[in-house]
């Protein structure tokens, strides 16, 4: 089985659930944990309950915006799409994350510096 | 930007919370639904399917946890649990919980009742209105300014029309003592002559009948009428029928038009009148305070006598009414010594009447000093607390530390421990609310109840003594919860959930060691300062005045109540005093318009080669040493001429303090001295000095004051003392002859009051104060002792029980039981010695802050009594606290010691 979740979750799962909104258009709650647990190649395997405080905090910061809406098997689902304030949020997340990853990356690659 | 739209969607989450539940549920349903028939498509049982789906969800409770604590503040929310678990964790621990509560309802209810007295007396609004605070109007001499007087009718009202500054203007002739005729008896009441607004003003509606009129105001207006006080009413059960009664004042009968409304007192807060008089009446009152001055109400700008307070308008500051009053300060006359006039609007003094601007900034020090006092009660008690807190968190350890193993964060436990802290802090100022208050009301009936007392304080809580509360519980939570949750919520888990062991050696714990340090050093300050406090009072009230009051009498009376004239006043007297020096058992007889330990003194200003010097006035007869049982020092004493006589040349006798202030001790007999009623009058009267009296005080907690003696023919005044000097024991039995005796001169002269030297003494309004001060100051110092008694206590039973373990272990390899008694009492002692020193040099600060105040007189700073016995009683009450707990050490069972865990 995967990891403990707080690992992975604190702080990346925000970013996780903007990036699939973004490459997924709307999606409902389960759709993202799927999205998720898939583009990670099944390495994680997360309670999706988790998922759910997530949504509600992006949605409460302005990045999300969640509506009622019905699923392809006619079910009755909350979808939640991206904001501008979300887009630009990611854009800024990607930013953060490409240079933080670069720096941590120097010090695993010492021979590339300088 | 982000936090603070979360914020925002959290506080809207507030109420909104039910319908986003019920929203969220159904948003998992769906999920649930979605992930079941995705497990049926892979081909799963429905029921397999289903369990898959719960299982990746996670626990269903947790989740939904999560996602309602995200919903709204965690606070808001989490406060509510965190209180009724703190409920529960006390009520699973009584005896801690009633011993904390005790603790903190003793330290809060110092502070409480300190406060309530000090609100009472300085902070309260006046007459509780909400008219805003009324302002002194005050008028002076801008070359002097010291030197303020009283105003004269006319210009109080030219002050009234300035009602571009003013919402209103009122006037009254402070303190006058006029005699009530009620059912046989006559009596002294205190009265105040006021303008006709006094009451709309100041105190809103009657509450019963009228105000004065307009046209009772007028001077000269002889209409006799009377508003009476609430408290008057009420001690004639509130007859509805008094208001259109009469009543007899001074001999002359009065109709009472209105009762003041309930806690109605004027304008100052600590004194109320019984009963209020219009201008246009107050010549029927004499007035002692300013005797001399006219006590009357005329047009005359001359006749000074008034004091003017006034209500600002909105937005107008004192400064800008003292501008306002500018133009009309120039145009008041020019003050006595020459200088301009000036007209100054700033506060009024709480405590005392008079001319002259007052921020009572001895009250307020002395106000100040209380209430510090009283904080470090509440101080004490905290660290106690603090202490016992610690302890009983060695025993919540595992409970903490298995909180934080499974995940709760430091920050949540601070919190939990904080809240248990709170709970207590409520209970307890709860419980200290309810016996504030029950004291007060206590203390108010008895303050109403005493005969002639017109001092009132309103203890009655009000909603700054609430404040005033609520502010001491979260200062003492903070005090006393806030460093044990820090330290107990210390993330150490293998030594939290390990059971107690035995602790290493001789394990010091320096914390709880310093908390009752400070306690007995905070104790011992307390206890020497409210041990010079009982010994100036104790002091005060046997101290020497210079004279023996043994087989002294003071009969008061007041002619004013028949209506006499100066010249039949003055026979009336003269008889009155021939006949009492001839009775039986009579030693001396003499009058005298003041007497000592009174509330009303009478000064003058002597002005020597310019040096400015106040002394007492005193008009008086013959024979005025004898009364006393003193000697003539110099010269002569006053002729039975001068005492009967207005045409006798002017005389006086001056005491021997005057002598050495005034003439450096040259001979004073037959020198001219200039007395004056005001520093802005350069000569009011001249006399010569024919005699030399010994020094005396007349009030014990005072300095000593300079004497001037004036004799009695020459300054007659209604209302006079007779001071009689019996045969020794002859008191009691020479009282029913010298009523006798005064009714037959006349029947109609009133006796106001009759009594021994001593028993008026004992009932001075200065000793009665210093009698309360250091009540309250010995209270707050045995609440401390008390209190660093049981911290002791608590600490040392603590640490013993603690080690019953390594004792028993010592005991088996044969370790001497005293030794170990002897270390648990050493390192009490350690402690305690510690504590002391840095009490001493506290106490040593305080002295010298309190001997500066001026409140210290007639007692050494250094009082052996005090100095040694606060020390020693300390040190006697904390060894038994920590003897009772180190005894046990001897006890300790030895096997049962081993198998203790």
């Amino acid at each position: 089985m995967g990891r403990k979740p707080s690992d992975v979750w604190q702080g990346t799962l925000a970013l996780m659930i903007l990036k699939s909104l973004e490459t997924m258009g709307a999606m409902h709650g389960y759709g993202v944990a799927r999205r998720i647990e898939q583009v990670s190649g099944d390495t994680l395997s997360v309670n999706y309950g988790t998922i759910y405080p997530a949504l509600l905090k992006l949605e409460q910061e302005g990045a999300i915006r969640g509506e009622w809406g019905l699923s392809e098997q006619n079910r009755r689902a909350r979808f939640y799409s991206l904001t501008r304030t979300g887009r630009r949020q990611l854009e800024e997340a990607a930013r953060e994350w490409d240079r933080t990853t670069d720096i941590v990356g120097r010090f695993f690659r010492p021979g590339e510096t300088s | 930007m982000r936090a603070l739209r979360r914020a925002l969607a959290r506080l809207l989450g507030l109420v909104t919370r039910r319908r986003r539940e019920r929203d969220f549920d159904e948003e998992v349903r769906s999920h649930v639904e979605m992930h079941t028939d995705e497990g049926i498509r892979a081909g799963l049982s429905p029921e397999e399917a289903r369990r898959r789906a719960l299982v990746m969800l996670g626990g269903a409770q947790q989740t939904r946890d999560a996602y309602a604590d995200g919903l709204t503040f965690p606070s808001l929310e989490s406060v509510l649990q965190d209180v009724r678990f703190a409920v529960r964790m006390l009520a699973k621990a009584p005896g801690f919980t009633a011993v904390a509560v005790f603790l903190l309802a003793l330290g809060i209810g110092a502070n409480a009742a300190v406060f309530s007295l000090i609100n009472a007396v300085l902070l309260r609004p006046l007459n509780g209105a909400t008219v805003g605070t009324p302002m002194g109007v005050f008028v002076g001499d801008r070359t002097r300014p010291d030197a303020w007087r009283f105003f004269s009718y006319p210009e109080y009202v030219d002050v009234r029309r300035h009602t571009e500054l003013f919402r209103a203007v009122v006037a009254e002739v402070p303190a006058a003592n006029p005699a009530l005729e009620e059912g046989g008896r006559t009596q002294r009441i205190s009265a105040s002559v006021v303008s006709s607004n006094y009451f709309s003003a100041l105190g809103g509606p009657m509450a019963a009948g009228r105000g004065f009129t307009a046209a009772e105001e007028n001077p000269g207006d002889a209409t006799p009428t009377v508003v009476i006080s609430y408290p008057f009413w009420r001690r004639h059960g509130f007859d509805p029928a008094l208001v259109g009664s009469t009543l007899r004042l001074n001999g002359k009968a009065f109709t009472v038009v209105g009762v003041a409304p309930e806690g109605f007192t004027g304008v100052m807060p600590v004194a109320w009148s019984d009963v209020w008089l219009s201008f246009g009446a107050a010549s029927v009152v004499s007035n002692r305070s300013t005797a001399g001055a006219s006590g009357r109400v005329t047009n005359d700008r001359s006749a000074q006598s008034l004091l003017v307070t006034a209500l600002l308008r909105d937005g107008v500051t004192e400064d800008a009414a003292t501008r306002g009053l500018e133009s009309l300060a120039a145009g008041l006359a020019p003050a006595a010594s020459g200088g301009r006039a000036q007209l100054l609007v700033s506060p009024r003094s709480r405590t005392a009447m008079g001319p002259n601007p007052g921020r009572d900034t001895n009250a307020r020090a002395g106000a100040t000093v209380l209430m510090l006092l009283a904080l470090v009660v509440l101080i004490v008690a905290c660290l106690n607390l603090a202490n016992m807190l610690l302890a009983r968190g060695s025993a919540r350890r595992p409970e903490i530390a298995l909180r934080l193993a499974i995940g709760g964060s430091r920050g949540r436990i601070v919190r939990q421990l904080l809240t248990e802290g709170f709970v207590l802090s409520v209970v307890g100022g709860a419980v200290a609310l309810f016996f504030t208050w029950a004291a007060a009301r206590q203390a108010t009936a008895m303050l109403e109840g005493l005969p002639g007392s017109n001092i009132v304080v309103t203890l009655t809580p009000d909603l700054s003594v609430l404040a005033a509360v609520a502010f001491a519980c979260l200062v003492s939570t903070v005090a006393f919860s806030l460093g044990p949750a820090w330290t107990l919520s210390k993330p150490n888990l293998a030594g939290g959930l390990k059971t107690t062991g035995i602790r290493g050696g001789r394990r010091r714990i320096p914390v709880p060691n310093l908390l009752v340090g400070g306690q007995i050093a905070l104790s011992l300050a307390l206890l020497v300062s409210a041990g010079l406090f009982l010994r100036a009072g104790a002091a005060a009230a046997v101290a020497d005045p210079g004279y023996t009051l043994e087989n002294g009498l003071l009969v008061e009376t007041d002619l004013d109540a028949i209506s006499a004239s100066p010249a039949d006043g003055l026979r009336t007297y003269g008889a009155l005093v021939d006949r009492l020096r001839a009775l039986p058992g009579v030693h001396a007889a003499t009058l005298a318009s003041i007497v000592p330990f009174g509330e009303i003194r009478e000064g003058r200003l002597i002005t020597n080669n310019s040096k400015l010097l106040f002394t007492t006035y005193t008009v008086v007869g013959t024979d005025y040493l004898e009364t006393l049982g003193l000697k003539l020092l110099a010269g002569r004493q006053f002729t039975r001429l001068e005492e009967r006589s207005p045409a006798a040349s002017p005389v006086a006798l001056v005491d021997r303090t005057l002598i050495d202030r005034l003439f450096g001790g040259g001979n004073p007999i037959g020198q001219v001295l200039h007395l004056s009623m005001r520093p802005d009058r350069a000569d009011d009267e001249a006399v010569e000095i024919v005699g030399v009296v010994p020094a005396i005080r007349d009030d014990m907690t005072e300095e000593l004051n300079a004497h001037v003696y004036v004799p009695f023919g020459a300054r007659y005044r209604s209302a006079m003392t007779l001071r009689i000097k019996t045969d020794p024991g002859a008191e009691t039995a020479v009282t029913i002859p010298i009523r006798q005796t005064i009714a037959e001169i006349d029947r109609r002269v009133p006796v106001l009051s009759i009594q021994t030297l001593t028993e008026h003494r004992d009932a001075s309004g200065a000793l009665l104060a210093l009698t309360l001060i250091s009540g309250i100051f010995g209270t707050l110092g045995v609440i401390a002792l008390f209190l660093a008694s049981v911290g002791v206590y608590g600490l040392r039973a603590y640490l013993v029980a603690q080690r019953t373990r390594e004792f028993g272990i010592r005991l088996a390899l044969g370790a001497p039981r005293g030794l170990m008694v002897r270390q648990v009492l050493g390192e009490g002692a350690r402690v305690a010695a510690a504590g002391m020193v840095i009490g001493g040099l506290l106490a040593a600060a305080l002295t010298v802050l309190l001997q500066q105040s001026g409140m210290l007189l007639n007692v050494s700073p250094v009082d052996p009594l005090v100095v040694i016995g606060s020390p020693l009683v300390l040190l006697v009450a904390t060894g038994l606290a920590s003897y009772i707990p180190a005894r046990r050490a001897l006890k300790v069972e030895l096997i049962a010691a081993l198998r203790a865990e």
